[in-house]
């Protein structure tokens, strides 16, 4: 078959050329594709654990137990006096202490699986006078780039934001500027299996 | 409107360590294509790799489902869906097939279906939303001949929309326009075919007027 006008028309060579116009990209396009991967991954992680173990109460209060004693020792969080200084940078605080590392509160609960599943507010900071924007991304907010924005200081060039975490061991990191892949500089580090890229880790116990 | 890059050849991947410089080839249809090793790197797990396809791929994605929904939110989404969707199904990517024609498969697919959701609503036409210099005065022409041509587009049935652009606008062959669509070499032809004759004659009168 003849296909017709594959060159020589003029009319459809000006459509063309005007359709050839390449839109413009959001900066944080890549960012928001990889975050969704990421989270997809940990949805299917989540389901694939869940189909495989059935645990069973006694079981998991002792995860629980484990993963609380486990997260304090990697962050070094339990307060040793309470006037020891904070480290910096550290994703952990509980409502209302700035930069400070106290035992996360915890609301009252029932039982413990309502004290595994109640949200810990965490304040996580960034140090980064220069940055035009910084959000937050991780497991808990399924590594959306726009949900968790933080606050600047426009005295220190400090970053942050109170986040509600639920319990637990949980990655993250920062996003600078819609688009820099940014670790926290103060907490322990793990390297994804599947992808090869490093993660924050953030460990929120329980009393 | 939050910042934008703008669509390049050249790639440099910023969003996850390590950062991966790319720089594409053009097929026989000048359109841009990628590294292959980015692709198998992409495909082994490489997060940088794939943040590479990703910002290579972006603009041309976008640019096609623009025009196949006519709205930028929905072509937004659609855009980040097939990426997605291309990471679930990277394992699964046949080497022989090339990456662009497995891509906008994906895509058209996405495009489709969301088109479903489309028709349920009023067609809001975006042209505005797409490259523009806002540093210069508009060349009110330009713009109207834009949104003509959008308006045109977007008359077309789909098939014949989504053929032509296949074509014309991605420069790919009838053969991968196949493996994409799912429909014959022939068909496809008369659809370019048609949708040329409906555009040249409608904005002919647009140009009369």
């Amino acid at each position: 078959m003849h296909d017709i006008n594959e060159e020589g028309d003029e009319m459809i060579s000006r459509i063309v050329a005007e359709l050839k116009t390449l839109p413009p990209v959001p900066a944080d396009a890549t960012a928001r594709v990889l975050a969704r991967v990421d989270a997809a991954r940990r949805s299917e992680g989540t389901s694939r654990f869940g189909r495989r173990f059935s645990i069973s109460l006694p079981a998991a209060i002792g995860y629980a137990v484990a993963a609380t004693l486990a997260g304090f020792l990697i962050r070094g969080a339990v307060p040793r006096h309470p006037s020891e200084p904070t480290p910096r940078g550290i994703a952990s605080a509980p409502v209302g202490e700035t930069l400070g590392i106290r035992t996360p509160i915890v609301p009252a609960a029932a039982n413990t699986r309502a004290l595994e599943e109640a949200p810990v507010k965490v304040q996580f900071v960034l140090e980064a006078p220069r940055a035009k924007s910084v959000t937050v991304v991780g497991d808990f907010n399924a590594w959306d780039g726009s949900r968790t924005p933080l606050d600047r200081d426009s005295t220190t060039g400090v970053w942050s934001a109170l986040v509600d975490v639920h319990p637990g061991r949980h990655v993250y990191a920062f996003l600078v500027d819609g688009k820099t892949w940014t670790l926290d500089p103060n907490a322990p580090r793990t390297k994804d299996l599947d992808y090869g890229t490093t993660q924050s880790v953030l460990m929120v116990g329980m009393r | 409107m939050m910042a934008a890059r703008d669509a390049r050849e050249e790639s440099t991947v910023t969003s996850g360590p390590p950062s991966l410089r790319l720089i594409g080839g053009r097929n026989g249809r000048g359109m841009s294509t990628i590294d292959m090793s980015i692709v198998q790197r992409a495909k082994r797990g490489d997060r940088a790799a794939f943040a590479a396809l990703v910002d290579f791929y972006y603009a041309r994605s976008l640019r096609f489902a623009v025009h196949m929904l006519g709205n930028g939110q929905d072509a937004e989404e659609a855009v980040q869906d097939t990426f997605v969707r291309v990471h679930g199904a990277l394992h699964r990517y046949d080497e022989f097939d090339r990456f662009e024609s497995w891509l906008f498969r994906i895509l058209a697919n996405r495009c489709r279906t969301m088109m479903g959701r489309e028709a349920r609503r009023s067609r809001v036409l975006v042209y505005g939303d797409l490259a523009q210099d806002r540093g210069t005065p508009p060349d009110v022409e330009a713009i109207v001949w834009r949104e003509e041509i959008q308006a045109a587009l977007a008359a077309l049935p789909n098939a014949q929309r989504e053929a032509f652009l296949l074509r014309h606008v991605e420069g790919l062959e009838y053969e991968e326009m196949g493996r994409i669509t799912g429909a014959g070499v022939s068909a496809l032809k008369m659809r370019v075919k048609r949708a040329c004759e409906f555009l040249r004659l409608r904005l002919a009168e647009v140009e009369r007027a």
